[in-house]
Formats: structure tokens, sequence, C-alpha cells
């Protein structure tokens, strides 16, 4: 965590709830590096057979970051909605890098498991230290989702934020309908909808 | 698209989704109500609604590290599926994640997988991913990794499957690309597997370095057939009313991490039907990759690749590897034509071509590494095709004279023996059924012990090494002899191989103090880089005898050694070199050190056997020879030519005892499966058994086929016992008499006796299904059903192609009332032996057992059909006819069955399945008559 009060948190959420979109700008980088490590962990507990919900993972990085103090639900719903924006944006910011590089380019060589995967340390590293780590079709593929779930928000707002959630911060449909204030079927009946206009969007003949 | 077009699109879309998909197409009509635009928009994206599958289902980090965590589909330490307990996570496979798990009944350690879950509520879908686990389980060869089991744990699939130490080929390349001898070998051991599974119509849909695995003993091992079928999804009926997705199904597969887009087939790209021939291009995309270390197809993106593969031919060879040898450009090439028509059409085709290149690669290698390095033409491969192993064979023949010939054909015989080996299992479904089926006279032949002896010379063995009592060697009581194995890893010669392995078996199999496994276990390690002591532990010995064996000119050496199992030490090992002449000179030499260096004291009547002839003449020897390789393929008509073989070496040796025995055996056959009538072809059997025996009493083989034809034919049960207990003394270390005794000890309602005569003969050949099958069929037999399903099931576990144990389990859920369980194991033989009569009555059985009785009568009226134009036993219509329930039938049938002395009646006395009609005075009287 860098610096910058609980109550400044609370107060960039409040902000972006209202309509501040610089808000968002400021809270960003706050919650970034903490996901990221919350990323590592999230691996690294794996290993030893713990199971790790995210959604819990991201409770205890809204607490750390808010404090314990004067939190309020408005705002930890809302955290979870920067949280689902901020991990959308690493993964594709990732995209980005990798699909610049050219393969081998930069890559250090890895040493793979016997099933022909990154061990898991290795995999939390990468997302830690934001290097090579997918390949490059992968990396293609994410942007492609990522520019149609932009389309998509412009059409459909409320879709693009069930797929930020369920997809990228993998909550499930019954945490997102929470967030959301609707019923976990209509998540899911957006969630369906969505999911085949983005398979369309990304798979089209453009 | 605005968004109040698509509130629009979205609120038909969902209301169509929460409908069931048979209704979707009415539904779109009414929902519409005549906006063809708004349908059109619709049903686009209805159509890739299956397509799309769980597309970005799992959340983006998980998919990132390979993990999955918080997906239904996770597996728990601890948890169980079917018979498997999870003990840790690997890792994430192809297809899904990887646990280590350990089967609950034996704590052997598997490897179990989870599958994305499907909707198990589409009864079709899951009676067809049913059927693809039948296949894909069927599947047995020594580079398919073993499936132990398929099944479902609520609504997600799993497969618990042998777990293999090794590395993937991805992390092989990872180090770079590959020399061709080693790319060549590990593209022929997959080839082989492909070719196999695709025989059993299986096709691997997925071929890929990450699913080909090499272990450390340089097995290659090829994972996961069949799965990609098994986890499709798509849904029937959606084809006729909307337009047929033809789009690459890329970005459907949860495992997608490392880009299997690369070795899509064009067909596949363009998500058309495919066949084996995607293997073959799949194949062809992994041989490129291995010896250039550049995939063929490469782009930035998922959908770059697939217009590549779809339009663009792959760079040549030489654009990597300025050396490339034409040849495999050649043959690279036609692996990946673009037009199915082009390419290989199967993988055999494929295979043939890399191992007939190798050969060749191998032997302008080392041409080139004798040759002096100026002023020499070296062929180039693929230049000439005449340097296959028939034309070397030839050649080494005429150089060293007729004792190479007659090696060169008894190994033939074995080899002709491997390729017959499933064909024969297939015919033994009978065996189970009733415990055994009148096929088995030929069968035991085909799938339990093997001789063939080999001619030996009676030279004085060199001395043997001594050790002190109690040194390295105590407490060893079994051996195996491991297929021998080329010098150098140049060109095999896998008739000599195989002959010198053979003739060492033989000769120590006379030796009582030690159980030596028989020829059929260990020819599963000839075609393959082996780990001895893997394979010793394999097959549950304390010691390995390995060795390698190379032919130069009219030169052999011969190294040898053996080793005891637990502790990897080596007990002896030695080197001969000699002229090729003296090869039997050799093995007595080899056979008689062994003895010495396991510190077993010899009876001389043992240290006969170890240089036993049974022949002076090698000219009989030789047709000795041939007639065994045509029996081993076991028609009517390779039979005739048997009987020929067989009575033209008697004719030149007439004291040629084991070329009675091999004419004994033949008659038997032929009689056993009507292609003679059996009441001319036994007392045939039979003479020449008496002939054999007059010749050389001491020949078990022999005792035994004359102990059969009494068991199975005359219903003589005072000689059968006489015979086979003579038989089991004469040759201990062959299972097979223990098994017939024991069949022979059950009819006598002596169970205990029969089942440790059955669990001798498994002793003896551990991995043998036919063994293992017949200590199952006497538990039966003995009415312990949950032991011989015990039983059954984990011979399954070694052969799941084993026609005839299915047929066991089957019979014995039966005997438990368990009927879907039965149809569901005899259904399994009747997809693997065929619709052969003696399976189709036991399905017919259970349906009528079962209730359904249109469908046994389906099977009465297909029997009826089929013996208009081939035999069918009386005794098949009986076991139908008392399904149904048909008294007066079943009795008429089995009094038919009594003229025609079909050797399945010898049961009778025994079998569960006739406890309702022991009371008939029809019953008494049958038994009677047979003097049971």
């Amino acid at each position: 965590m860098r610096e910058g009060a609980p109550h400044e948190v609370t107060r960039l959420l409040e902000a972006w709830s209202h309509g501040d979109r610089e808000a968002l700008d400021r809270l960003a980088p706050l919650v970034y590096d903490e996901l990221r490590r919350l990323a590592h962990r999230y691996m690294s507990r794996e290993r030893a057979g713990h199971t790790l919900q995210t959604t819990a993972l991201v409770n205890e990085a809204y607490l750390k970051l808010a404090g314990q103090r004067g939190i309020e639900w408005e705002n930890r719903k809302h955290f979870f909605l920067v949280a689902a924006r901020l991990m959308r944006q690493i993964l594709i910011d990732h995209a980005r890098t990798r699909r610049s590089a050219k393969r081998g380019g930069g890559a250090r060589p890895l040493s793979l498991d016997e099933t022909g995967h990154l061990t898991i340390e290795q995999a939390a590293d990468l997302i830690i230290e934001n290097r090579a780590l997918m390949t490059p079709e992968r990396a293609a593929d994410l942007l492609a989702l990522d520019d149609a779930l932009a389309e998509l928000e412009t059409l459909d707002a409320e879709k693009s934020r069930v797929v930020e959630l369920h997809h990228f911060l993998g909550m499930t449909f019954d945490e997102v309908a929470d967030v959301l204030n609707v019923s976990s079927r209509t998540v899911k009946r957006h969630w369906e909808s969505a999911k085949v206009w983005l398979y369309k969007a990304v798979t089209g003949d453009k | 698209m605005n968004p109040e077009r698509w509130r629009q699109v979205d609120r038909v879309l969902q209301s169509v989704l929460e409908r069931p998909p048979d209704e979707w197409a009415a539904f779109l009509d009414r929902a519409c109500a005549g906006d063809e635009g708004l349908k059109g928009e619709v049903r686009s994206l209805l159509s890739l609604y299956d397509e799309a599958g769980s597309f970005i289902d799992r959340p983006a980090l998980e998919e990132e590290a390979g993990l999955l965590t918080v997906g239904q589909n996770r597996a728990i330490v601890g948890e169980v599926f079917g018979n498997y307990k999870v003990v840790e996570h690997l890792g994430a496979g192809g297809m899904g994640e990887v646990y280590l798990a350990a089967d609950t009944r034996n704590e052997r350690r598997a490897a179990l997988k989870l599958l994305p879950p499907y909707f198990t509520t589409d009864e079709q879908r899951v009676r067809r991913f049913q059927q693809e686990a039948r296949a894909v389980l069927a599947l047995n060869h020594p580079n398919i990794v073993t499936i132990y089991e398929i099944g479902q744990a609520d609504a997600a699939p799993f497969i618990a499957s042998e777990l293999i130490e090794g590395e993937n080929l991805r992390a092989t390349l990872k180090r770079g690309r590959l020399g061709i001898g080693e790319a060549l070998e590990i593209a022929i051991q997959v080839a082989g597997a492909l070719a196999y599974a695709h025989e059993h119509g299986v096709v691997h849909r997925d071929i890929k370095p990450e699913n080909i695995m090499q272990r450390p003993d340089g097995y290659v091992k090829v994972l996961d057939f069949g799965i990609a079928k098994l986890t499709e999804r798509k849904r029937e009926g959606m084809e006729d009313s909307l337009e047929a997705p033809t789009r690459a199904k890329v970005l459907t597969s949860p495992g997608m991490l490392m880009g299997t887009a690369h070795y899509m087939s064009p067909e596949q790209a363009r998500g058309k039907e495919v066949d084996a021939r995607t293997d073959v291009w799949s194949l062809g995309v992994v041989l490129y990759e291995m010896v250039t270390g550049t995939r063929p197809f490469d782009g930035e993106t998922t959908s770059d690749v697939v217009s590549l593969i779809l339009q663009r031919d792959p760079l040549p060879l030489p654009q990597h590897l300025p050396d490339a040898p034409a040849e495999l450009e050649r043959i690279i090439r036609k692996a990946l034509n673009k037009s199915l028509d082009e390419r290989y059409q199967t993988a055999k085709d494929f295979l043939a071509d890399l191992k007939q290149f190798k050969r060749q690669y191998e032997q302008d290698a080392e041409a080139e590494r004798l040759q002096p390095p100026r002023g020499v033409t070296v062929r180039r491969a693929g230049g000439g095709n005449d340097a296959d192993a028939a034309t070397v064979v030839g050649e080494a023949a005429a150089t060293a004279g007729g004792v190479e010939k007659r090696t060169a054909s008894s190994a033939e015989y074995l080899i002709g023996e491997i390729k017959q080996h499933k064909k024969g299992a297939a015919l033994v479904v009978a065996v189970a059924v009733v415990a055994i089926a009148a096929l088995v006279f030929g069968l035991y032949r085909l799938t339990g012990q093997n001789r063939t002896p080999v001619e030996t010379s009676a030279r004085d063995a060199a001395p043997a090494v001594t050790s002190a009592p109690g040194g390295p060697a105590k407490g060893i009581k079994t051996l195996a002899v491991l297929p021998f194995k080329p010098l150098s890893g140049k060109s095999q010669d896998q008739i000599l191989e195989i002959g010198m392995t053979d003739a060492l078996i033989t000769k120590l199999s006379n030796v009582r103090q030690i159980v030596v496994r028989p020829t059929s276990a260990v020819l599963k390690y000839a075609e393959l880089a082996q780990d001895s002591l893997a394979a010793g532990r394999e097959q549950g010995v304390d010691s390995v005898l390995e060795g390698k064996i190379q032919k130069v000119g009219d030169r052999v050496r011969v190294t040898v050694q053996l080793l005891r199992v637990d502790s990897g030490t080596p007990l002896w090992a030695d080197t001969f070199d000699g002229k090729f002449t003296d090869i039997f000179a050799v093995q007595d030499s080899i056979s008689e050190r062994v003895a010495a260096a396991l510190q077993l004291e010899l009876t001389g009547e043992e240290r006969g056997g170890l240089a036993k002839r049974y022949t002076e003449n090698p000219e009989a020897y030789q047709l000795f020879l041939k007639g065994r390789h045509v029996w081993g393929q076991f028609t009517p008509e390779s039979h005739r030519m048997a009987i020929k073989y067989f009575e033209q070496a008697i004719a030149l040796d007439p004291n040629y005892a084991l070329a009675y025995t091999g004419l004994s055996e033949t008659y038997s056959a032929a009689g056993s499966n009507s292609w003679l009538p059996p009441r001319e072809a036994m007392p045939k059997a039979k003479q020449a058994a008496l002939k054999a025996i007059e010749i050389d009493d001491t020949l078990g083989e022999a005792h035994t086929a004359l102990g059969a034809i009494a068991l199975f034919y005359e219903w003589d049960w005072d000689t059968a016992e006489r015979e086979l207990r003579r038989a089991v003394i004469l040759n201990p270390s062959y299972a097979n008499p223990h098994q017939l005794y024991s069949y022979y000890l059950t009819t006598r309602g002596r169970f205990d006796e029969a089942i440790y005569e059955a669990e001798q003969a498994h002793k003896i050949d551990p991995l043998s299904p036919k063994m293992y099958g017949g200590l199952a069929d006497a538990y039966q037999n003995a009415r312990n059903y949950d032991r011989a399903i015990e039983l059954y099931r984990e011979a399954l576990e070694i052969d799941p192609g084993f026609a005839g144990n299915h047929a066991g389990l089957g019979a014995t859920y039966e005997m438990k009332g368990m009927y879907e369980e039965a149809i569901a194991e005899y259904q399994r033989a009747v997809s693997l032996a065929g619709r052969i009569p003696i399976a189709l009555s036991a399905l017919g059985h259970a349906y009528a057992m079962a209730g359904k009785r249109s469908e046994a009568l389906g099977i009465l009226d297909e029997l009826k059909e089929m013996s208009r134009r081939e035999p069918v036993s009386p005794y098949d219509f009986a076991v139908l006819y008392r399904g149904l329930g048909d008294r007066d039938r079943m009795f008429e049938q089995l009094d038919k069955a009594f003229e025609e002395r079909s050797s399945r009646l010898i049961w009778l006395k025994v079998e569960p399945f006739f406890d309702p009609f022991r009371s008939d005075p029809r019953f008494q009287e049958m038994l009677q008559r047979m003097k049971l």
C-alpha cells in the first residue's frame, strides 16, 4: 500500500459513486498494488490446499485500504466495482505488453512442470512482476475481449459490469447480484446473453 | 446496432435461452412476430450459443495461472471420485485440472482429471458420452496412457488414468529442437498409438506436444485419447433450425492457455466433422516442430494461425534446417496436405513411412560414420525402398546359412502372434460367459502361454559363475527374460531379438525352482526402449535378464545382464562374441549361467531341459515354425495350412513330438470351431497327442493337449484329471495347464482346489487378462460373486479390451440380479468381440432376465438368421430360451448341444444359471448322460 489514509479511499469511492470520473483515476493506484499482492497470495495459498474466494480477498483488500471503521456497505459495493475494473485493467495492460513483445523477445525461458504448465509460484510471480506469462495468442484474445466489452458497455452498461465482476473479478452470480442489487436469476440471464454477444464480437469476421 | 435495438434483441434472446432447445425455433417465430430483421439478429446469436460454450466462464485470473480455484469443478483433497480419492493437486492439464489420486481399493496411484462440466440433463448427451467413454476405455497400447475409469461425480465427468512420470514434449521442445533420429522415434511411437486407436474407432482430435509424454525409459505415452470428443459441446437438433456454426472453436475450450490452435487440421478449424486424418495432420505439425523447433503455422493471434492453416503451405524444411533429408520433407508434406484425399489416409501408412525412413536414416548415418570421409557415395534417405527387414534377413540368411533362418522363422511366428493377440482376445468373449467356451482349445494358444522351442545345441556351457550361499541372489524365485535389444541404436532385427528371448525363456522354464514369465507376458516390452527394473516390477518378479544382441556379417555379439529387481544389483553380466552359427551354444551357455548365478541346484533332468532339443532335422524344424506361424492366424484356411506343415515336418522327422502336439492342437481348434466336424477332427487330435506322448512322455504340451480333449470333448473325467495333473507337474512354469486343471476341478464341484489352481496360473502370468479372468471364473462358479466381481474389474484394469472378462463380469452381475449392470458389460463385450453368437446369447439372456423381452427376442431372431449362414451352437439357443423361460425349447437345444458334444455343457452341474431347472427330470437325465 502506498500512502493514502483509509478515509482517502472512502472519500474517493464516494466521489466516484457520485459520478466523479477522476476519483477513479486516483483510486486506481491504491487498489492496484493491493490487488497484485492479493493475486500472489491467491496463488500461493492455493498450493497449500486452501480454498480462497476472490471475493474474500477483495474484501480483505478493502478492509486494509478503507480501514475497519466507518465501513459503509454502499462503499464496499463500489469498491468491488472498482476492483473488477482494475483487475480487467491489470490483465489488459499485461496483454498489451505481451502483444508488443515478439515471441521469445525479452521473455526468459521458463521451466514447465510435467503437465506442461507453469508452476503456481512462477505464475504468481509473473503476474506480480507483469512479465511474460501469456502467450501472444492469449494476449490477442484478451485484447479482443476488452474491445468487445467496451463496445458492449455503450450498448448495455449493466451487462458489462456483470462481465467485469464475474469474469475479471471472479465473483459468483449471487455475489454479483448483491453488488448490483438485482436477483441472481437476472444476473445469470445477463451473463448468458452478454457471453454470446461477446463471443460473436470477438470471433466475428471483421 | 443501437442500445434500443439491442434491448429488443436481448429480451428475445434471453427468453429463448430459458426454453429447451427443441422449442427455440418455434418460440423465435412467435416472439419476433414477422420482424425478420430482429429474428435474424437473434438467430445469429443463438447459432453461436453452443459454440460459445464455457467461453469466459472461468475467471480471467485463474485462466492466466492455469488454475481453477473457484470453479464448480474443483476437487478437494480427500474427495472421492468413483474409486479414486484425491491426494493432491498436480496442475492444469490440456483439458482440465489434474490431481494425484489413490485407488481406494488398492492404494494404487493414479492421475485424476476433472473435465469441464457438461449438461447432464440431456439424456442423449450422457448416453453418447458413455458410449465414447467405452471406446476410450477399451484402448490398450503401450504408447497410450491407460485409462482406469471414466465416470461422473455430480455433473462433473472425471477420468482416472495411469500416472506417468516423465516430461511432456512441450517441456522438451522448450529446450530447443530435437535431432532427427529422436524426433522420428517419438513420432513413430505416437503414430503407433494413433494407428491402434483408429483401428478401434477412436480419434484423438487433440494431438499436441502437451499431450505427448516421454518417460525416462524412452517410452512415449499419448494422453487424453478421445477426450476432446467426450467434452465437445454440441446440441443435437440445432443444425436443423439454425445455421450450423462453421467457425473455429478456438475460444471455447478452457484449456487454451498454450494456444492449441496451432495443431488443428484445416477441417477442424472449419468446424467440420473430423476423422483419423485429423490426427495425421496434427502429428505432422508436431513432427515439423520437433525437427525445426518452429511451428509450421504460427501467428500473432488465434485467427492469424487459423488463416495460415487454411491457406498457406508451411515453409519447406530446409529453410529451417539446411540438411533436412528430402524424404522427411516429403513425409511431412504428405501429412500436412490440406486436401483430405491427398494426406496419409491412415496413421498406419504414416507410421510405415516413418519407420522406413528411420531405418534409412540410421543406415545412412552409420555408413557415413564408417566410411572414410572422401570419395564415398552415401545413399540418401528415401533413395531406395528395398532395404526393409525382409531383405536384410534374407541376406543374412544367405551368408550365415540355415541356422539364421530357423531363428528368424521362430521370431516371425512370435511377431505374428503379437499381431494376433488382440484378435484372439476378442474371440475369447466366449470364455467367461460360462467360464469357458468351445473355442478354448485354440484360444489358449493365442492369449495364454506360447511356446516355440528354438533349436538348441547340446554344447557344454562355459563354467558358471559361483557365488557363496546366501549371497546376492538369495530369495530369488521369479525371473522375467526381457526382449533383447540391439547393441547400438541402429536397425532393429526384431526377429533375431525375440527369437533369442523366446529360446532362453523356453530353456529356463524347465527349471522348477524359479518361475519364469512366459514369452506372451514379456513380448510387450519388445518394441520400445525399456526400463528393465520397471518392467520387472510390473511383472512382479525378483529378477530380470536383459540383453543386447547384434549381428554383423557372420559374427554375432551378445551382452547379457541379470539384475535383482528390488535393489537393482547386477548378479551376473557377460559378453559373448562368436560366429553366428554358434548362437545356440550361446543360448545354452547363458541359460546355464543364469541358473548358476541364481544358485539353483539343478537336477539332471533340469540340466537336460536347459539343453533340450526337439528335433535334429533343421528342415523339419523350419516347417514346424511355419506351421506355428500360420496356426497363429487362426482362420480355417490357415489351419488347413498348419496341418500341412506339421504333417510335412513329421514326414521328415517321424519322432518330432512337438510337431505332433501342433497337429493335435490344430485339429482340436478346428473341431471346436466347427471348421471340421468335431466327430472327425477330435479323434485325429487325440491320435496325434497320443503319438507325441509315445515319443516323449515328458512333453508337457502333449499331456495338456490330451487332457483338454478329454475334458472338453470326450467328457472322460478321469483321463482329463490324470493328464492335466501330469502337465502341471511337467511344466510348472506354464500357466495354461494350471488353468485347464482349474476348469476341470470346477466342473467337478471341487471349488477350493479350482481356486488354488487358478491362483497358480495367475501367479505365473500375473498380467495376463485370461489368467486373471480364470481366477475370477473360479470364484464365480464357487458362488463367491463379490470376490469374482472384484477380480474381473482388476483384470479389466489391466486390459479393458479383453472381451471375455467383460462377459464374465456381466454374467456375475446377472447372477446377483444386477441386470442393468450385466447388460452394460455384455454390450461392451459385444462391441469388442463383434456380434458373435456366444456374446449375443449372453446379452439376450440378460435382456430377458431384465424383462426386456423384445430386445431378447430380437437377438433370438438375429441368431436364427445367422445360423442360416454359419454354424451357431445349439447351446447359444439354449441360453436364450433359458432366459426367456421357455423350458421345453431349452431342453430341446441342450439335447442338440449334447449330440454335437458342445464343450460348454461340462459346466452344467455347477452353473448357477441352471438352478431353477435342477429339479426337472430332464435336467437330471442330462447330468447322468454326461456322467457329471
